[in-house]
């Protein structure tokens, strides 16, 4: 019954053969269901398939989530796994949790940010008895992004065999590195955002962009929210000169907003407000309605992008966790 | 700002600048019927927009062709004189002896406030055909001596004044100390404010349209709690509202968490868009109940 993740673990699972998946993460509920702890997976339905034959009649007290159906939430995917599993991890004991998401299809923003968030979960289960083990298929998955999970990992598992990560790297220090924040391109839409006044125009502007970039209705509404709260919070406790930038990269519409000031934590893209924070409760709201959120700093001040996908045929629209 | 290009989105409008906004002790010295009329429902929508009472005051025009000017140039005007938010009445009204003493001016501008405030309304703004009261005042030194207590008035019980005259009715040097008594000439852009907040009498409450953002956020507040003031249970009927920040969001709940006992605010209506902040946001108190 080897390896036993003691609580509040973050590891990955670097796999090239569907029996290291399967062995892996079996020994991973397995050692779970043994402590009557939660567990819960998060899977492609094929992986859940093998995991349920793996297991027998124990599959039964594994909570299953079709990864298909959680990536079409997109972004949404993070507020819930955050929300969930700290609320699960303080009120219904320790709890073990699964994840993996084929990166390989996804758009490089949405990769980056799935990595940041890796790098954040560091932070948000820190000292809660959270076991949580990501799946990486490195038979598929680009060198860059396995490289990434051992960053983002405290430690990783091989051949049953917990490793203690050499490359891992502090997730502000992962998260600053990774930011791929350029200057607006020269044809963005922009305006300057002097003062409240200014942020009707700024949703105008947004929804024309949104609609010319063919954006459903909801995702338009939802990214014209994210803006104005990230706008308003760089009204507020941001410094002037401040803009709003819309422009696309490949087909993913980007909402840039920048201003002078400083001090915005990278990591605040990533992790949920404390209760009693005064400011960050609109960058939280960003992040649950846009596909991917990062936060930089440069010389010239704070930069928040926000990002949304194009829709794509077929996809489930979002509904509760 | 170094980087940022011309502002994009070309034909992209949006609501007016603080300064095109009527505030303060405004005069309009109209050239033509045209251009009072402007001033007048930029003055009406702006008070519209920010939950106060509007009392038109009206001299040479009857109080019915005002409010028929007012439904031609795009006001609602029909649930705004139901609720009281929107008051016209002429001049003679005023019960008082010829001439018309300044100080009575000054009683009933300060009863007309305290009357606005104990019907659930902030405050007051105050639209004057001004040809009318000079003849009642008897004398040009009278009017202006009206004129520059009105300015102190304003400043005392935040009173916002549009005072119209004729201007071919002044000599050139009666505009000058006239304009000189105000604090600006009242705007004519047709300015659209961002949101309506339009005081409803049954169910008791407020119907909010449009937009609320950090812009107009304060004067959500104001009228809420002018309504809340005279009946602590509050119907806020959203039907009409496309968008809403998480702020003003949460200042509607710290608006009833402040409430006596008792009092409650009831959303109703909610359109999508706002279904979807109250959802993401996560907020509840035991004051603040949804129907839908």
């Amino acid at each position: 019954m080897t390896p036993v993740a003691s609580p509040g673990s973050h590891r990955a699972l670097i796999y090239e053969q569907p029996t290291e998946y399967v062995s892996g993460i079996g020994d991973f509920l397995r050692s779970g269901l043994t402590n009557e702890e939660r567990t819960v997976v998060m899977a492609d339905r094929r992986k859940i398939g093998w995991l349920h034959e793996d297991l027998g009649a124990a599959a039964s007290g594994v909570d299953f989530l079709d990864a298909a159906e959680t990536v079409a939430r997109r972004g949404r995917v993070a507020r819930s796994l955050i929300e969930r599993l700290g609320e699960g991890a303080l009120s219904g004991g320790p709890l073990r949790v699964v994840t993996e998401e084929d990166l390989s299809v996804r758009p490089s923003h949405v990769v980056r940010d799935y990595l940041c968030m890796e790098a954040a979960a560091n932070v948000a289960y820190g000292g809660l008895p959270i076991s949580i083990l990501c799946a990486y298929d490195a038979s598929v998955a680009p060198v860059e992004v396995i490289s990434a999970c051992r960053s983002t990992h405290p430690e990783t598992l091989r051949g049953g065999a917990v490793q203690e990560s050499s490359e891992y790297r502090p997730p502000a220090e992962f998260i600053m590195a990774s930011s791929a924040i350029v200057a607006p391109p020269s044809d963005a839409a922009s305006l300057e955002i002097e003062a409240a006044e200014d942020l009707a125009r700024a949703r105008a502007l947004l929804r024309s962009e949104a609609a010319s970039a063919r954006l459903p209705p909801e995702d338009a509404s939802d990214l014209v929210l994210a803006a104005d709260e990230v706008l308003t919070n760089a009204l507020v406790h941001g410094r002037a000169p401040r803009a709003l930038h819309v422009y696309c990269e490949g087909d993913v519409l980007v909402c840039h907003v920048r201003d002078a000031g400083h001090g915005l934590d990278p990591l605040a893209a990533y992790l949920p407000p404390p209760e009693y924070a005064l400011r960050g409760r609109g960058l939280w709201i960003a992040r649950q309605t846009c596909d991917a959120l990062e936060i930089a700093s440069d010389p010239g001040g704070t930069h928040v992008r926000l990002m949304m996908l194009p829709a794509r045929a077929g996809e489930a629209q979002p509904a509760g966790f | 700002m170094n980087g940022v290009g011309p502002a994009g989105g070309g034909g992209v409008t949006g609501p007016g600048r603080p300064l095109d906004r009527p505030r303060g002790h405004l005069c309009c010295l109209y050239r033509d019927e045209a251009h009072r009329r402007r001033v007048t429902a930029t003055f009406v929508e702006d008070a519209l927009g920010s939950g106060e009472r509007v009392m038109y005051v009206s001299g040479r025009h009857r109080p019915a062709a005002v409010l028929r000017a007012l439904h031609e140039d795009g006001v609602e005007v029909d649930p705004a004189l139901r609720s009281g938010q929107l008051v016209v009445r002429p001049l003679d009204d005023l019960p008082s002896a010829r001439p018309l003493r300044v100080d009575e001016l000054e009683r009933q501008v300060r009863e007309s406030v305290d009357l606005a405030r104990a019907d659930g309304f902030p405050g007051l703004r105050l639209a004057t055909e001004m040809t009318r009261v000079r003849d009642a005042l008897g004398s040009f030194e009278q009017l202006l001596a009206w004129e520059r207590l009105a300015g102190e008035l304003r400043r005392e019980v935040a009173v916002t004044t549009v005072c119209q005259y004729e201007e071919c009715l002044l000599e050139e040097a009666e505009a000058v100390l006239i304009e000189a008594e105000h604090t600006g000439a009242a705007p004519e852009l047709g300015v659209v404010p961002l949101a309506r907040l339009l005081a409803v009498d049954r169910p008791f409450g407020l119907r909010v349209s449009g937009e609320l953002d950090l812009s107009n956020r304060q004067e959500l507040v104001r009228a809420l709690e002018a309504r809340a003031a005279v009946n602590p249970e509050i119907q806020l009927d959203l039907k009409g509202l496309s968008f809403i920040d998480v702020g003003s969001l949460r200042a509607i709940y710290e608006v009833a968490s402040r409430l006596p006992e008792g009092g409650r605010i009831v959303l109703v209506d909610l359109a999508g868009p706002v279904r979807r902040v109250i959802d993401l946001a996560g907020l509840c108190h035991e004051r603040v109940e949804i129907v839908s």
